[in-house]
């Protein structure tokens, strides 16, 4: 009969555990993996991989293009990389570009107009809401922000990547990290 | 009438429950704090990597909640002192070997994010600390199973 006790008080202690994570979790954790929603627009894989891909691009740049396949291909398991992309627009016909990258983002079609952009195609979105959206100033300030923050971070060029928090210059070095059988040792 | 209390046998009990309220609270500060944020510091220590340390770092920070209050509340006492003991020691060799490897870790991850910039010397003494206190824990079986809920059972 006592182990039937224990058993529920072992069961009643365990609850409590969840139930106090639970309610901690609403209380006191914030953005979840440290991502705002902004970001989550922007990000695609499984947010536990073991390997984190922050890529600082303007894609109006052929380089970036090439780079963004580049990082397609090698990122195309979801499960074992989790990927982000951030802008850095440092003159008029990047801002241009982001802004459209931008403006998909808030239509939740970031990917489909990223995927499109780098195969030289027309993605699938709403153009009356593009046009609109492009024509809103605070969607400009964000972008000169978030260029703001890159150059805070010390990002000259681009694309910049920062893999597992390793800083990572140019597909050059990033196409070096992965052709060495990407492994904890080389990052 | 109730056992003639022993001097240190309040003592035991007490480092008991402390002990087991080190690692309840450390648990639970990881599971509110982002995930990612153990799995980095997991994965800082360069020993797994993969899956194995996405399991780690999900699954630890249960372990350490659960037993944690399981052996300040007295229940399984035994077997939350010896998993326990087995995770302070598990986790000593992998501090002293990122020492001995000298890799630069920013968080130990020992007390969620916002609690982890110790040095990893500073942490090496702490687990020292807590491996000994488990080991007098477990000499002093007897009086560490005083105040205990598996005694009600």
């Amino acid at each position: 009969m006592n182990i039937f006790k224990k058993a529920a008080a072992t069961f009643l202690v365990v609850l409590f555990c969840v139930a106090a994570v639970l309610v901690g979790r609403v209380y006191l954790s914030g953005p979840r993996y440290g991502l705002t929603a902004r970001d989550w627009a922007r990000a695609r894989g499984n947010p536990e991989a073991p390997v984190w891909i922050v890529e600082y691009t303007d894609l109006s740049s052929r380089q970036c293009v090439e780079s963004g396949r580049y990082l397609a291909s090698v990122a195309a398991d979801p499960l074992s990389v989790f990927y982000q992309v951030r802008f850095l627009a440092k003159d008029r016909s990047a801002l241009d570009t982001v802004l459209r990258f931008e403006c998909a983002a808030r239509q939740g079609k970031f990917w489909p107009f990223h995927d499109a952009w780098l195969k030289n195609q027309a993605a699938r979105i709403n153009g009356k809401k593009l046009a609109e959206c492009l024509r809103r100033p605070e969607i400009e300030e964000a972008i000169r922000d978030e260029t703001k923050k890159a150059e805070a971070l010390g990002i000259r060029s681009i694309p910049t990547y920062f893999v597992n928090g390793k800083k990572v210059s140019g597909l050059a070095d990033l196409k070096k990290l992965f052709d060495a059988k990407f492994s904890w040792e080389s990052v | 009438m109730g056992e003639r209390m022993k001097p240190g046998v309040g003592f035991f009990s007490i480092a008991r429950m402390l002990t087991g309220m080190v690692f309840a609270v450390s648990g639970f500060l990881k599971l509110v704090a982002a995930p990612d944020d153990f799995l980095r510091s997991v994965l800082s220590y360069r020993i797994l990597s993969g899956t194995p340390a996405v399991v780690l770092a999900r699954g630890l920070p249960w372990a350490e909640l659960c037993l944690g209050v399981f052996l300040a509340l007295g229940l399984w006492t035994d077997f939350a002192l010896l998993t326990l003991w087995i995770f302070v020691t598990a986790f000593s060799i992998a501090v002293f070997l990122a020492m001995f490897r000298g890799i630069s870790i920013e968080g130990c991850g020992c007390f969620g994010p916002k609690m982890s910039a110790l040095p990893l010397s500073m942490t090496l003494t702490l687990d020292a600390a807590l491996w000994f206190t488990f080991l007098l824990l477990c000499m002093r079986l007897s009086e560490t199973h005083r105040f205990t809920l598996d005694r009600k059972f």
